[in-house]
């Protein structure tokens, strides 16, 4: 008798959720950071506190320039209301 | 457990008969968020887990900000192999604005009668108020997948 086995797998999903507006840019760099770093539990410890000092890291540089991104893209919005005319909605914005 | 982290049983067999088609031109994906404990619609509570066939209304959670009945519409990437492994992978989802107190979620195809994929357990109440539910789907490699055959 010939058979072939094979496995089938499904991996845990990672939730965030936010109360009263979006994520913050904590929660979207750790996001991006479990994207782009994953250890095994089962690697070696050298290596898994190795990955994890990386991963956090990159997690403080993401971190950075997502604060930069919405700053920036703030101010072009801020810049577009205000030569529209809107100088209070735009002092608004600016001050989120 | 009401809500069982498993690849449904019928859908192994189905991909055995050509049912689901990952491919970025293939079937729709949704998946559908689902609360244990009367946080559903109509105080019902899901039971979903790997005899799970199709998408259900039970246990669903509630309209809310842009989430609603059915849930969201997933985002493919197109099935690849890693080594020996094959995978697929969706991009993350998120409902905005949104109210809700969810344990768990179904995959589905939106494209063929409903046919149920997969059941997420989230192991604990996730809840978002006049806020941003996301689901983030793991690293799409061989060891990681949302979804992998070895």
């Amino acid at each position: 008798m010939i058979s072939v086995s094979t496995t089938m797998g499904i991996s845990p999903v990672n939730v965030m959720t936010s109360d009263n507006g979006g994520l913050s840019d904590e929660q979207i760099a750790q996001m991006a950071v479990d994207k782009i770093v994953s250890v095994s539990d089962n690697a070696p410890d050298v290596i898994r506190d190795q990955a994890n000092v990386f991963k956090e890291n990159v997690k403080k540089i993401l971190f950075h320039y997502l604060i930069l991104a919405r700053q920036e893209e703030r101010a072009t919005i801020v810049h577009t209301i205000s030569n529209s005319g809107n100088k209070e909605l735009a002092e608004y914005i600016r001050r989120l | 457990m009401a809500i069982a982290q498993a690849l449904c049983t019928a859908f192994k067999q189905e991909l055995m008969l050509g049912t689901h088609n990952f491919a970025t031109n293939g079937n729709a994906f949704k998946l559908a968020l689902y609360a244990e404990g009367g946080g559903g619609k109509s105080s019902t509570t899901a039971t979903l887990g790997a005899a799970t066939t199709a998408y259900t209304t039970t246990g669903e959670v509630a309209n809310s900000g842009t989430y609603t009945a059915g849930g969201g519409a997933l985002t493919k990437v197109a099935p690849t192999t890693s080594g020996t492994t094959a995978l697929t992978d969706f991009a993350d989802i998120s409902f905005t604005t949104a109210t809700i107190t969810a344990m768990g979620a179904l995959i589905y195809n939106d494209t063929n009668s409903d046919k149920a994929v997969c059941v997420l357990d989230f192991t604990s109440n996730k809840t978002s108020t006049s806020g941003t539910f996301t689901i983030q789907f793991p690293t799409a490699d061989a060891s990681n997948a949302i979804i992998r055959i070895a």
